[in-house]
């Protein structure tokens, strides 16, 4: 497949990283663009264009700007998620280190449309390198009217955008935790409704956008909505970068259509590693369902992997062949998701840490079948009964690692169970 | 923020050099927030006194509390939340480990059993000649160069056995200049 370069298109290009660049590559031509449209045509280009979130959740990005317009208080906020830490994801940290520009460009959009006089870009704390990027290409801007008062000699387009670190904590992409964060507090998701839209940073109406998804906005105003829609899939506008990692020849982020197969990102990065084959596909993120190998030839947008009950997610996706078992490669998500838990819910505190300890069990061929069944029930029994979606996510793995490839589990808990005999 | 140190009840933990520093962070991230949302500026500040001391001590904890201007119990809160804070001292050099999966399918389990083995210490405490810790640390957002580890602040990527050994080498063989005691 043709790989359709927008977000990535600047990368690996000497200095990508600074305005000079990015601009001798028409850089901030979408913002002047912009400048000529009124905010609601904008809101109105952004919902058409179908882009949908590229952090994970998939929501129609002009809808949320849409609801963010409509608020009557104000100051209103733009806050970034650069908070990667999904496993398997890693597309945002390339987007900040080899062209920030490109997200800046469309904050300013966003900023413009929605009359938001500052926007905070939340990094994760790990991110050090990333956040000198970013506050390079800010300081570059404030020096060249990009940034600041009267904004490309726009009378009274002021915006000031600052970074914000984070500091290691899986549960602050989500992003009610993200504000909380951002305030200066525990990272525990918020009660919702209300929303960050109505009641976000402060309590101020805040469109909160993962970093990629920012980095999408200069292109569907410089193409138009429809002809960006019109890359991608219905209702799935435009490209999206995959990180794909695990067991393929050339791990790494490719930027395919939205829409693209399983088939074709793996072929993107030149398929299965030599001698092996394929047989399991975790779509977006460790937090999605797993996919089989007969499911290579499936759509990756988010509508057909909703149906098929899995995620696109954040386009993270990793590749597993023949020679992992999945029982183990399970223990190893769930410990991630023991050790994330922020303690706040219950189900998701003790339920994470339970099926942590009963795989670790298992995975050490201590387990019995019964311990399967056991770390299956506790999935099932404490999805949709917390507050965030964190214990979803790991729930979703347990299932679907069960139900597709039991005989892993049972090749462990055989084991056990002859050594007892 | 700015005026606040004076009033701080808890004494400074910094030296003369580690103050300038420290206040000079500290008043560029007051420009950030609206005036009355400063607290804001909490997880930043516990990032600059961390990297000028190596850790968060008891008195450090206390310090930042009257800076920001939050109680001490909602600093304690948010420093025993975040992973990259450390309540202990480090090693000089702090090495954590990317344990997950496509870290994990890439060998991670190999190399983090290696570093234990080399450095003799369990998570988070430091080696007897100071210079090194190490831990397990989640998802570095490195999956498609794994395994990946975190030295300090800098990211080593497509690592082995012998390129990890090659690296904390190195850093071994570096004088300490300008580490915080």
């Amino acid at each position: 497949m043709e790989s359709v370069k927008l977000v990535s298109r600047n990368w690996g290009k000497p200095d990508s990283h600074t305005l000079r660049v990015y601009r001798a590559n028409g850089g901030y031509k979408a913002l002047e663009k912009a400048l000529g449209m009124t905010p609601a045509q904008i809101v109105d280009e952004m919902t058409k264009s179908n882009l949908r979130g590229r952090g994970g959740a998939g929501f129609n990005t002009g809808m949320k700007w849409t609801f963010v317009s409509r608020e009557k208080a104000t100051p209103k906020y733009i806050v970034v998620n650069g908070d990667e830490g999904e496993p398997g994801t890693f597309k945002d940290r390339y987007v900040l280190s080899e062209d920030p520009h490109m997200m800046i460009e469309g904050c300013l959009v966003g900023a413009y449309a929605l009359g938001a006089p500052a926007v905070y870009v939340y990094c994760r704390g790990e991110f050090v390198h990333q956040m000198e990027r970013l506050q390079a290409a800010i300081d570059e801007c404030r020096a060249n009217g990009l940034l600041g008062k009267n904004i490309l000699g726009r009378a009274g387009f002021d915006v000031e955008m600052y970074v914000q670190p984070g500091a290691g904590a899986y549960i602050c992409g989500e992003e009610s935790a993200l504000l909380e964060s951002l305030e200066g507090r525990k990272g525990w998701p918020r009660l919702r409704p209300p929303f960050p839209a109505n009641a976000g940073l402060w309590g101020k109406p805040t469109a909160v956008n993962n970093v990629e998804t920012m980095a999408h906005v200069p292109h569907v105003i410089e193409m138009g909505a429809e002809a960006y829609a019109k890359l991608g899939c219905p209702k799935n506008g435009g490209t999206r970068l995959f990180s794909v990692s695990g067991h393929v020849r050339n791990p790494g982020v490719h930027e395919l259509p939205m829409g693209s197969t399983f088939r074709q990102v793996i072929d993107a990065c030149g398929g299965i590693r030599e001698g092996h084959r394929l047989k399991a596909i975790i779509p977006g993120g460790s937090s999605c369902a797993v996919m089989t190998a007969d499911d290579v030839d499936v759509a990756t947008d988010y509508d057909t992997l909703r149906a098929k009950g899995s995620m696109a997610g954040s386009g993270g996706m990793i590749v597993l062949d023949e020679t992992v078992n999945m029982a183990l490669a399970l223990h190893n998500v769930v410990k991630f998701y023991a050790h994330e838990s922020c303690g706040q819910c219950t189900p998701c505190r003790e339920g994470t840490g339970w099926m942590n300890r009963v795989l670790a069990r298992v995975a050490a061929g201590e387990g019995v079948e019964s311990d399967v069944d056991l770390v299956y029930q506790i999935a099932k029994q404490g999805e949709l009964r917390t507050i965030c979606a964190l214990f979803d996510g790991c729930a979703m793995p347990v299932r679907s690692y069960i139900d597709k490839f039991r005989d892993d589990f049972l090749a462990l808990v055989k084991r056990s169970e002859s050594k007892a005999a | 923020m700015t005026e606040s140190p004076e009033r701080s009840c808890a004494a400074s933990p910094f030296s003369p050099v580690e103050q300038k520093v420290f206040d000079a962070r500290v008043e560029k991230l007051a420009a950030n927030y609206p005036p009355d949302k400063r607290a804001a500026a909490l997880i930043p500040v516990l990032h600059a006194a961390q990297k000028l001391r190596g850790w968060l001590s008891p008195q450090t904890l206390a310090y930042v509390a009257g800076v920001v201007g939050v109680p001490p119990t909602r600093v304690q809160e948010v420093a025993t939340f975040y992973s990259m804070f450390r309540l202990k001292p480090a090693g000089r050099h702090h090495v954590a480990v990317c344990g997950n999966l496509s870290c994990w399918l890439a060998g991670a389990d190999k190399l983090h059993e290696h570093l234990q083995k080399r450095l003799g210490t369990r998570p988070f405490e430091p080696t007897a000649d100071g210079l090194f810790s190490h831990a397990e640390v989640e998802c570095l957002a490195s999956c498609g160069t794994a395994p990946a580890v975190l030295v300090d602040e800098r990211y080593y990527e497509g690592l082995s056995v012998e390129k990890l050994d090659a690296i904390l080498d190195k850093l071994a063989s570096e004088p300490a200049a300008a580490q915080p005691a």
